[in-house]
């Protein structure tokens, strides 16, 4: 499903001014945000310099699971520490995730994109517009499909919302055309997208939907 | 009881260490040991009156010059003993070392036994190029002792600029058992080398530390509850960096 | 107590500090802490030990930003306190939060609203007490002020100026004011219960002035924050240490030494104090008791760094914490093997 258009950004950032493009991807435990993340690296990391910075609340889980992944060389991983509060660290005191994206790119000074990918959230965290240009909530299907119903700032407010791993959707019962119709009407408007990892690796909606993001960061209106 | 007590140890015409001055002011006494021919000058610190007491004064001032070398030890445990007059006990080492000079500062274990009140000082001025190595083993009181008060601080300025400067407060309680302090433990060991040789990376155990200083050297650190382990955790701190 | 050091205090004041247990992790991964019980005498040690060492900086930094000074001195300032930090670990944790407490400060303070919610920048030291009449009040100005003071009929006064201060305040009754402290003061004016009163407060840009007026109408004319602030970060460097980012903030936003000094010790105690809520799940009631229970402590310790913060720097005090000392490079080190959840 493509990413929906007519997109007006509430929030808007001051100029890049040479710094890489800041992408937040949020979500539930479990939801798939690593998957993401590591689909997200292979489909991108060809065209466009880029690294992660993780909040997984053990320091080495996620990167090392995206260094298994083979998706990315290791000194472009940054895992930070949270002090156990990883919706504080993405959102209210932004200074653990600052400070690992300028040292990703002292140490790589043409990084076009950093992906932060959150630590695990429940429905009300989001990513500070201080730290993030633009961010991904991502849900699964066999999270219920009242998730998006139930809104909350991360459904509602994110830049793009993923619905993923719809090929569990038979297995687990849940109907996608309620959560699609519902993340819509609570969304007014901006996008959604609803994708398999398992049928699409490679996450070719959500990349293209970062593309357009860095494209318009690239040639400003 | 006031005491002003001297040494100065330059290099001679065959570039030996010697002994240029040497006064002793009881209860500090200062003697010359063996001359090794060519190695550092060896002074040994004696305590001939049992020193120090409540309300004594002392000061060593140790004059090093241009590339001498001086060791300068004990001979048996220091016991900061209880005051039988006013006020506490008081101790300041100072050396001064001109260029290239080392100087080894090695004293026994200071053991603040019950009623002690003392402060004891080392102030340690370096030239460039200058060397010091120095070792402070501080033990809290006797065997089932509680210890009096000390205050024990070191600063070691080299160059010019500080190099180390720590104040150590030991005889509260409720201080000396706090983990952030001494974590309960009877024995406290420190050992410096300032000099301009790498000083190596962080390392450590639980309860020890060898750590690079920001400007020069490195100091080790030693928590037990004997003097034993503090020595042995010591000489593994010093073995680290080679 | 200065806005700009309640700001600094607060645990959502984004500098970093809510990453940073002060110790705090590594003793609970030891059982060294484990519940509120064990807590207090850890606290107690660190606000007696790293406390007062970030207290009596903080307290010179303030000091140091109020008399605007050189790039020299900050520099001689970081390398004393470098010299009471002989862990590393503890030396780059410092760092760290200083130069993101200096990032977020710079944020915050170039809003220009700032200067609505400050105490203006400036120096000489005049404190005077309700101006009401019938009342008490002290009116004390520090050496380099020189002094005016006109006290209301039936007011009891303390006039104290210190030589060649320079002040002019001259409540009569009526109560209608004018304390105008020149460049180089530092001033308190706290007219309490002074209904009915007009003041006309007016610090000249350098003047340190602290001005908490209570049901007066009152004018408030702020020297130019913006640049006093900018002139005391640009000699601070890139990593400053924290206490002295702290100090300098609250310095360069018109607060007092015992302000910063007060901010720096109770933060040395309520960070760990939320990691241990974080980390082992204890009674935040309880746990904002035992930090509540050091109350006499943390103002003894703010107390004692202000009366030095005029101090050579060589000459301030240096307490020495082996104990966090060693806890803070154990940490360093399993953060190298091992999960760890705080950055110190």
């Amino acid at each position: 499903m493509p990413a929906d258009g007519g997109h007006h950004d509430p929030h808007p950032h001051e100029p890049l001014a040479g710094r890489a493009f800041r992408l937040g991807i949020g979500g539930p435990v479990g939801s798939g945000k690593t998957a993401l993340v590591a689909a997200l690296c292979r489909a991108l990391g060809a065209a466009v310099e880029l690294a992660v910075v993780t909040n997984d609340i053990y320091t080495t889980e996620d990167a090392d699971f995206l260094r298994a992944a083979g998706v990315l060389d290791r000194e472009r991983i940054v895992a930070v520490q949270t002090g156990c509060c990883p919706h504080t660290a993405i959102r209210d005191d932004i200074t653990a995730n600052l400070d690992a994206v300028d040292g990703l790119e002292r140490r790589f000074p043409g990084l076009r994109l950093v992906i932060i990918e959150s630590g695990g959230d429940n429905l009300t965290a989001v990513f500070s517009r201080g730290l993030v240009d633009r961010q991904i909530f991502v849900v699964d299907v066999a999270g219920g499909d009242k998730v998006p119903r139930k809104g909350g700032p991360g459904v509602t407010t994110a830049d793009l919302l993923v619905i993923n791993k719809t090929d569990l959707a038979p297995l687990v019962g849940a109907d996608l055309d309620v959560m699609t119709t519902d993340a819509h009407r609570v969304r007014k408007g901006l996008p959604v997208i609803s994708q398999s990892l398992v049928d699409t690796p490679d996450a070719p909606a959500v990349a293209g939907w970062v593309r357009e993001q860095l494209a318009a960061v690239a040639a400003p209106a | 009881m006031r005491a002003r007590a001297g040494l100065t140890v330059e290099l001679d015409d065959r570039g030996h260490s010697v002994i240029r001055r040497l006064r002793s002011a009881a209860p500090l006494t200062v003697m010359p040991a063996r001359d090794r021919g060519g190695g550092p000058a060896v002074v040994r610190l004696l305590n001939s009156a049992a020193a120090p007491l409540g309300g004594d004064d002392l000061e060593l001032t140790v004059r090093v010059g241009p590339g001498a070398r001086l060791t300068l030890e004990g001979v048996a445990a220091t016991l900061a003993l209880p005051g039988q007059r006013f006020g506490p006990s008081r101790c300041t080492v100072r050396l001064e070392l001109a260029e290239r000079a080392a100087v080894a500062y090695l004293p026994e274990p200071t053991v603040i036994t019950g009623r002690a009140r003392h402060e004891s000082r080392l102030l340690a001025e370096l030239a460039a190029g200058a060397v010091l190595h120095c070792r402070e083993v501080l033990v809290l009181g006797r065997a089932g002792e509680r210890p009096g008060r000390l205050s024990s601080a070191i600063q070691v300025v080299r160059a010019g600029r500080p190099v180390l400067r720590q104040r150590l407060e030991i005889g509260d309680p409720e201080l000396d058992a706090s983990v952030a302090h001494l974590a309960g433990r009877r024995v406290l060991g420190t050992e410096i080398l300032i000099s301009d040789a790498d000083p190596g990376p962080a390392a450590g155990g639980d309860w020890w530390s060898r750590v690079p200083l920001a400007s020069s050297g490195w100091v080790s650190t030693a928590l037990a509850d004997d003097v034993i382990t503090v020595m042995d955790c010591l000489i593994r701190a010093r073995g680290c960096g080679t | 107590m200065d806005i700009s050091a309640l700001l600094l205090a607060d645990s959502r004041f984004p500098g970093g500090g809510h990453v940073h247990s002060g110790g705090l992790e590594e003793a609970a991964a030891r059982a060294q802490v484990s519940n509120e019980d064990d807590l207090a005498p850890f606290l107690l040690g660190r606000l007696r030990t790293a406390g007062e060492l970030a207290a009596v900086f903080a307290a010179a930094a303030t000091h140091a930003a109020r008399r605007n000074a050189t790039p020299t001195f900050w520099a001689t300032l970081d390398a004393e306190l470098d010299a009471r930090t002989p862990s590393p670990a503890q030396r780059d944790t410092s760092r760290t939060q200083g130069a993101a407490t200096l990032r977020a400060a710079k944020a915050t303070f170039a809003h220009t609203d700032l200067k609505a919610i400050s105490t203006p920048p400036a120096a000489a030291k005049a404190t005077f007490s309700p101006p009401a009449a019938g009342t008490e009040a002290t009116f004390a100005p520090a050496a380099g002020t020189e002094a005016t003071f006109a006290p209301a009929g039936g007011a009891e006064a303390t006039f104290a100026p210190a030589a060649a201060a320079k002040a002019t305040f001259a409540p009569a009754a009526g109560m209608e004011a004018t304390f105008a402290p020149p460049a180089g003061a530092e001033a308190t004016f706290t007219p309490a219960s002074a209904a009915g009163m007009e003041a006309t407060f007016t610090p000249a840009p350098a003047t340190g002035a602290t001005f908490a007026p209570a049901a007066a109408r009152a004018t408030f004319v702020p020297a130019d924050l913006k640049a006093t602030f900018g002139g005391v970060v640009a000699g601070l460097g890139a990593r400053p240490h924290h206490a002295i980012v702290l100090g300098a903030v609250v310095g360069a936003a018109g607060g007092l030494p015992v302000d910063a000094a007060l901010t720096a010790a109770y933060l040395s105690v309520s960070g760990p104090a939320s990691a241990a809520v974080r980390l082992l799940g204890l009674d935040p009631f309880a746990v904002n008791g035992v930090v509540v229970a050091l109350s006499e402590w943390m103002r003894d310790v703010a107390e004692r760094a202000a009366e030095c913060a005029a101090r050579d720097p060589a000459e301030l005090p240096a307490p020495a914490a082996p104990g966090l000392d060693l806890l803070a490079e154990a940490h360093r080190r399993h953060h190298e093997k091992e999960v760890r959840l705080f950055a110190s």
